[in-house]
């Protein structure tokens, strides 16, 4: 009977935890440090078309 | 010191696991339940990826537009800033940044902040983190919470000013979008699922049918029909099925028939002398005075010997016909309770009583006069033998059978004796308490064996009066049974 209480209790731990992590990677995360970004220098250069 | 896992504590521990679930579920139902579990598993894998995958391209997408733009807004701002002489020109060319309806702009130039209005997005609104690393002359993005929702703020310093730009884009759209995937993706797995568990229970069918087919074949092998085999040379998995199976079953009908042959044979080679003897004591019985008293009881005991040695013999020979198969059924159409009435008064049992309903009357049963005449013959010899003779015999209808009961104020028969009272040589616990028992084991196999052969069935159960006595109830189906009605009970 304790085996199974503890079976219980498990199995509701691991749901709920699979819950939170369902439930967390379905919102878009937030993030705690800004990223560096840094702009791509592209050359674009033009002739005299005909 | 641990002792180590050994294969067999492991397969110890697998099947304290496993046996609870196969005690509650049986096979079949675990066969659907794996299926369903795993196209759970597999659906619930691919909506993660297809899920991760989409929304990190989404948001990747996002940032990469919102980047752009905000760079080509600092550019512009880096060519007219150095030409805004003060607040009012600054928020001139504020006004005339390109940015979606629901992106907010802040600007810092030269320590005055700059917002886009009305909106609750404000300097406070940016990260100090995020703040610093623009001022240090480095663009960033960082994606935060600001008012409950998550904003992507993108920060770039304007080139040759002290100024600093700030976007901020409120992700809500791609939220709404992800949420809308998530509930289609969610769907489909509980679809899929569903899918998996009906394949699995249309694939456990399948899978179990040879099974069911050789249940039954066994259940028709132990109801009599020796001759069952399952067939072969279908599918070659299966014939590691059913091959031992019809070896199995033609090793147990080589067995059965040798055994019956034998008994047969012995019977009918016992059948001459037994008759020889039984003459040459009916002799000696006509001259039964002219003897001394001891002669005339060792007459009495070898008479009484000689007639069970023979009910012996008779029964045998009977049975082993059953065993061979050799009984033919001269099948007719009776009345049943005039039948009942017949084999009991021609037994000699006119003492008792024949109770039944008015509308037995006219129920008519498909039987074999004979043999049916011969199991009720019984059930009263056995009355006779073992509780002092029967009290009644009942016929009652049970739907669309007739079930003739043959009641006796006996012991009645113990629960644990009232199957294996039918088999062979099985006399019970009453039968063998009794010195001048001369029964030999065999009238209620015969009795069991001539009703299945009708396509009835027998059992003993407590009579139904609450007296104490046994009950032997003789089971048999009705040939178009009318509709049943209520009615008076007769008595004769």
């Amino acid at each position: 009977m304790k085996l199974r209480r503890f079976q219980r209790t498990i199995a509701a731990i691991v749901l709920a935890g699979l819950g939170l992590v369902i439930g967390a990677s379905c919102t878009i995360p937030a993030e705690d440090q800004p990223q560096p970004i840094n702009r791509e220098q592209t050359t674009t250069s033009f002739v005299e078309t005909p | 010191m641990t002792k180590p896992i050994t294969t067999r504590t492991r397969r110890r521990r697998r099947a304290r696991i496993i046996a609870p679930v196969r005690r509650r579920f049986g096979l079949r139902t675990r066969l659907t339940l794996t299926f369903a579990l795993g196209a759970a598993l597999l659906s619930a894998v691919l909506a993660f990826v297809t899920f991760g995958l989409t929304r990190q391209n989404l948001i990747d997408q996002r940032q990469d537009s919102s980047m752009t733009r905000a760079f080509a807004n600092a550019d512009r701002l880096a060519t007219e800033l150095p030409y805004s002489s003060g607040p009012a020109m600054v928020t001139r060319s504020l006004n005339s940044l390109s940015h979606p309806n629901d992106a907010n702009a802040v600007l810092s130039n030269s320590g005055r902040w700059y917002a886009t209005e009305p909106s609750e997005f404000s300097q406070q609104s940016i990260p100090e983190a995020l703040q610093v690393m623009v001022k240090d002359g480095q663009a960033a993005r960082m994606r935060t919470p600001v008012n409950g929702t998550t904003q992507l703020i993108v920060g770039v310093p304007v080139v040759g000013t002290d100024a600093f730009y700030f976007e901020g884009i409120p992700l809500t759209d791609l939220q709404n979008t992800l949420d809308g995937l998530a509930t289609t993706l969610l769907i489909a797995a509980a679809l899929t699922t569903i899918a998996g568990a009906l394949i699995g229970y249309w694939a456990s069918r399948r899978v179990f049918a040879p099974l069911l087919d050789v249940g039954t074949a066994a259940g028709a092998i132990a109801g009599g029909r020796l001759d069952t085999r399952l067939p072969e040379g279908i599918d070659p998995d299966l014939d590691l099925i059913s091959r031992p199976f019809n070896e199995m079953a033609q090793a147990l009908e080589d067995r059965i028939e040798r055994d019956a042959r034998f008994a047969s044979e012995v019977s009918h080679e016992l059948r001459s002398p037994l008759m020889t003897l039984a003459a040459s004591v009916e002799v000696l019985e006509n001259t039964r005075d002219d003897l001394p008293e001891r002669a005339r009881t060792a007459l009495a005991l070898l008479s009484a010997d000689i007639d069970r040695l023979q009910q012996l013999v008779e029964d045998l020979l009977e049975i082993s016909r059953f065993d061979v198969g050799a009984i033919t059924l001269h099948l007719e159409e009776v009345l049943v309770a005039e039948l009942v009435y017949q084999s009991v008064s021609v037994l000699g049992g006119g003492g008792v009583p024949v109770i039944h309903d008015v509308d037995t009357d006219e129920l008519v049963v498909r039987v074999d006069k004979r043999r049916f005449g011969r199991a009720i013959a019984n059930l009263l010899d056995n009355a006779e033998r073992y509780a002092g003779g029967a009290t009644a015999v009942t016929i009652e209808r049970v739907d669309d059978k007739i079930q003739i009961g043959v009641e006796d104020a006996g012991n009645g028969v113990p629960e644990d004796e009232r199957d294996i009272i039918f088999d062979r040589f099985s006399r019970g616990s009453e039968g063998g308490n009794r010195s001048n028992d001369t029964g030999v084991g065999l009238g209620l196999a015969l009795v069991d064996e001539h009703i299945r052969l009708h396509g009835g069935r027998v059992w003993v159960e407590d009579r139904h009066d609450g007296d104490v006595g046994a009950r032997f109830v003789v089971e048999l189906p009705l040939v178009d049974p009318p509709a049943a009605e209520d009615s008076d009970e007769e008595t004769s």
